[in-house]
Order: structure tokens, then sequence, then C-alpha cells
């Protein structure tokens, strides 16, 4: 899947990645390519950025560490990139269920 | 060489990151250690050495992109930084002239220190609230205040420019009211206030300097 298309949902995913446990970037990385069944395979260096930006907005922290000998910088999600994630879900469910209803020609389910 | 690789692919984007040393270096370090990783799974997989160096800064994708993206965080973080140093110095630096002025053994209202408190006003008026959008803009708030990433770099500008003028403004105030009515200053406030003056007109200036720099890799 091409870059462009994951830009908006970007932040939501590395939120979702990191729900399940601080990681380094090489790990959300993986993450996002597993987790999506190798569909998102990013420029790897894109998720840098975002995760730099998600940290100043308050939605994850960044913390160094030293445990193997390499300086590594590890990130978790904060209380309040919990609760921004509970949104970024529920705005999801929405609207791909308008989409879908769209591009499938399906009845969209009631809100 | 498999390092060089990485090594020069690190240095093609250092070169593209704006902002202060201490930024660029954490980036780069944090690039260095994804990278190492990304060699060692490549390696792991039957790789050899150059083929997985090749692999790992390839996969992680054009410095130039890489660069333009990371721009305006950079620019974000260096924006909240000196808004928050003009919001806490400030008070100090008027704190301090308002001692100078309040301790005055015989005060004199003249034109110049009118023209002066004019000048100050006008500068608080444009400085403070551009000092408190960067700061909101760039920090927590960014979750809900959704601006154009230079607009913070703006905002932040005209408040160190605006430093620069109040700071100026007291220094020739205090040297006017020295020249013309000598021994109307005590001299230890008058002082300490033209010292944080002077520094922070250095410090402002200086900012000022990074700013029109880093907003010149912003697009």
């Amino acid at each position: 899947m091409r870059a462009e298309t994951l830009k908006g949902h970007l932040d939501g995913l590395l939120l979702a990645v990191l729900a399940d446990g601080p990681r380094h970037g090489y790990g959300i990385i993986e993450a996002l390519r597993s987790g999506s069944g190798g569909r998102f395979d990013l420029p790897k260096g894109t998720i840098y950025p975002a995760l730099h930006r998600l940290e100043q907005a308050g939605l994850v922290r960044g913390d160094w560490s030293n445990q193997t000998g390499r300086r590594r910088r590890t990130y978790h999600l904060t209380p309040a990139g919990l609760r921004h994630l509970s949104a970024e879900r529920t705005t999801w469910r929405e609207f791909s269920a308008g989409v879908t209803a769209l591009l499938e020609g399906t009845p969209c389910p009631a809100t | 060489m498999p390092g060089d690789l990485i090594q020069n692919y690190l240095s093609d984007l250092a070169v593209r990151l704006p902002g202060p040393a201490r930024t660029r270096m954490a980036i780069l370090a944090e690039i260095n250690d994804s990278l190492t990783d990304a060699v060692e799974a490549h390696t792991a997989q039957g790789l050899t050495p150059s083929e997985a160096a090749e692999a790992a800064v390839t996969d992680f994708g054009d410095p130039i992109a890489i660069g333009a993206e990371f721009a305006p965080v950079i620019a974000a973080g260096q924006a909240h930084r000196y808004g928050i140093g003009f919001l806490v110095t400030g008070p100090i630096v008027g704190g301090l002239w308002l001692t100078t002025a309040a301790l005055m053994p015989t005060p004199h209202l003249s034109l110049t220190v009118v023209i002066a408190a004019v000048v100050l006003a006008v500068v608080l008026a444009a400085s403070v609230p551009c000092a408190v959008f960067a700061v909101a803009a760039t920090g927590r708030a960014s979750r809900w205040l959704v601006t154009r990433p230079t607009a913070a770099l703006r905002a932040v500008t005209i408040t160190a420019m605006g430093a620069i003028v109040g700071d100026a403004s007291l220094l020739l105030l205090l040297v006017t009211q020295a020249t013309t009515l000598p021994g109307s200053l005590a001299t230890l406030p008058a002082a300490l206030a033209s010292t944080a003056s002077l520094t922070r007109l250095a410090l402002a200036s200086h900012s000022t300097r990074q700013l029109v720099l880093t907003r010149a890799t912003v697009t």
C-alpha cells in the first residue's frame, strides 16, 4: 500500500501499535508491517517524524535507554495517547462504515 | 563497506535537518539505531553485510523526503522551547526594570520615558500573545490546535524581535537617563536590569537567526 494512502491514518496506527506495550522505532516498524499482514510496508524513515510529532503532542513518550550497550529510544503510550486512540477508533469505525457502504453499495448501518 | 553506507546515509540526512545540533544529533542517533536493527534483520535473512546495509538505507527512504518530514517537527520543538524561554525571561527582565524604576531616588517623567513606555507597550502587546500561541500550538494543545507548521515559527520570531526592540529601548533609556540626570538611578538594580537585558538581547538575536534558518527549511 502506498505511503500516501496511509498518511492520514499513520498517527492512529502508531498509537494502536504502542497500545500493546512499549517499543523502539524498529519494533514499531515491524509491528506495523506484521500487524497489517505486510500491507503497510512504509518507507521506514517516515515513522520517526510522526513519532516525534506525537511526542510533542503528549500522546507518546520516548525514553533513551542503554540496556544492551547500545543507546535506544523506546516509545510508550501516555494516558492522553490512550484516550486519543480510543477516539481515533470510534472515528475510524464510523468513517470505514460509511466508505464501505458507498464503495460496496451496501446499506450503511445506522450510527 | 557496510558501515560507510550507513554513515553516508546519516551524513546525507544530517545536512537536511534544521535546528540545534543537539536535536539533530539525537535524531541521527535514533535513526542509526534503527538502521543497525534493519541491517541485523537483513543479515539474519541471509544477505551479506553490504547487501543488508544497502537494503536498510533503501527501505528507510529518501533522505530528502525524511529530512522534509522532520523539518516541521524540529521547527515546532524549536518554536516551543524559544517561546517558553521568552515567557519565562520576560517577567524576570521586566521585574528588574520595574525595580530599577521604583528605586529611582528622584523619579523624572521625560519625553524619552513616555516614548519608551509606548514602545514597550506595543512590544508587549505583540510579543506575549505570539509567544503564548507558539507554545500552545507546538505543545500538548497541538492535538486540538491545528496550525500550519510555519505559523508558530513566525509567531515566536515576532516575539524574539519584540524582545530585541524592547531590550534595546530599555538600555537606550537607561543610557539617556544616566547621562542627562546623573545620580537619578540606583546603581545595583540598574546594573542587574541592564545585564539581564544585554543577555536577553544576545539570546534573542541568536534565536532570531536560528528561527530564520529553520524557517527556510520548512515548506
